[in-house]
């Protein structure tokens, strides 16, 4: 694990060098942000009424983008993991191995995989744009926390209801206008956050 | 941290936690091949009954298990209007079969002994710098920040009200954030000095 404790932490980075508690508090740190954000309470879009949107997938954008690509699919894979366990982490107080086996499956596997996306599209953009992090940011959230996460969901549907790939895509589309909204926190988020706070800025220090 | 563990000793709760994993584990694969609703409400009567053997506290845990029902019953909606009314009273019926029967073995299993069982599993990781210890000291880590995260949000919005006399918006997030790195940081030092 690289990412040592900053230079003037001379003590802690002898003892830590190339171990990286850093890292795995963070990643700890974030798996908890996105248990945190379930127990707000779910509250229904007036653009699709009645369906329930949850506020985790903006946990899982801003894991990508404040963690970087490894470290915020890691910590997305530690929540589900603590979810495995039996934590009611999940929304509305769900948890255990039961959600593994229900229709959102698919979802939570590209929870990981979405992370890992918006972290790299976004430092791969910050690259040509670093003056734009809103932009950079939103970009990475649409491709990673939208795109990749429904590639996941919609064929997690059709694998445990036995329905048809389009139909399914149909029945999730419901869900994109709150994910727009989401990204659109998640990114101004990052582009507001001290720069001195923001792991991917701060790896390169 | 409230767990989704019952905590009494039923039968179920006897049963060694690697020998329920694996049966829920050949469970999944047998039932996905299964196109027949009957026997797979016969299937679904069966896990309520296990339910049901629990006592008191399985029947209160049934009954938690409905916030299921309105996802569930929508996808049977929808499928049933859309491809045909048999296939979608077999997913229903799967769905629930296989949630019931996984939430079963949360229910009866305490989280230290799920670790125990897992932990063995991911020794092969070893290879790719995943020890099974750091695997158990960042699960502890996030147990622990739930609570101390709700408590900064809490916190942290008390003080937006009293210097603003308005409810904090989600501008709160930034500070929030914010906050909760700088003291990772403090902690990751804490736990090298410490080692």
């Amino acid at each position: 694990l690289q990412n040592p404790l900053p230079q003037e932490n001379n003590a802690a980075t002898a003892i830590n060098a190339g171990i990286g508690y850093r890292d795995i508090v963070r990643i700890a740190l974030f798996a908890a942000l996105i248990a945190v954000l379930g127990l707000v309470p779910k509250f229904d879009l007036p653009l699709a009424a009645g369906v329930p949107i949850t506020v985790q997938t903006l946990g899982v954008m801003l894991a990508g983008l404040i963690l970087g690509a490894r470290n915020g699919a890691l910590s997305v894979l530690l929540f589900l993991f603590v979810v495995a366990l039996g934590a009611p982490v999940l929304s509305g107080g769900r948890g255990g191995l039961g959600v593994f086996f229900g229709p959102t499956v698919g979802f939570l596997v590209g929870w990981v995989f979405g992370a890992l996306a918006v972290g790299f599209v976004y430092q791969q953009l910050l690259k040509f744009m670093p003056a734009k992090r809103f932009i950079a940011a939103l970009l990475a959230c649409w491709l990673g926390g939208i795109l990749v996460i429904y590639a996941f969901g919609i064929p997690g549907i059709a694998l445990v209801t036995g329905m048809e790939i389009a139909k399914a895509t149909m029945a999730s589309l419901l869900f994109v206008p709150g994910d727009i909204l989401k990204s659109l926190l998640a990114a101004w988020v990052a582009a507001r956050l001290p720069v001195d706070r923001h792991v991917t800025f701060g790896a390169s220090r | 941290m409230i767990s989704l563990y019952i905590s009494s000793t039923t039968w179920l709760h006897r049963i060694p936690a690697g020998a329920k994993l694996a049966g829920l584990a050949i469970a999944s694969v047998l039932v996905l091949p299964v196109g027949d609703w009957a026997l797979l409400s016969i299937a679904c009567t069966a896990a309520v009954a296990v339910y049901f053997s629990l006592g008191a506290p399985g029947v209160a845990r049934l009954w938690s298990l409905r916030i299921l029902l309105p996802l569930v019953l929508g996808i049977g909606l929808f499928q049933g209007l859309v491809m045909s009314w048999e296939s979608a009273l077999v997913s229903v019926f799967r769905i629930l079969f296989m949630v019931m029967l996984a939430d079963l073995v949360t229910a009866s299993t305490p989280m230290q002994d799920m670790m125990r069982v897992v932990l063995p599993l991911v020794a092969p990781f070893k290879l790719i710098g995943l020890k099974p210890k750091t695997l158990a000291l960042s699960v502890a880590l996030v147990i622990r920040f739930i609570p101390v995260l709700a408590a900064q949000w809490a916190a942290q919005s008390d003080a937006w009200r009293a210097r603003s006399g308005r409810r904090p918006g989600f501008k709160l997030i930034i500070p929030f954030i914010s906050r909760a790195l700088a003291r990772t940081d403090q902690i990751a030092e804490s736990i090298a000095a410490r080692k």
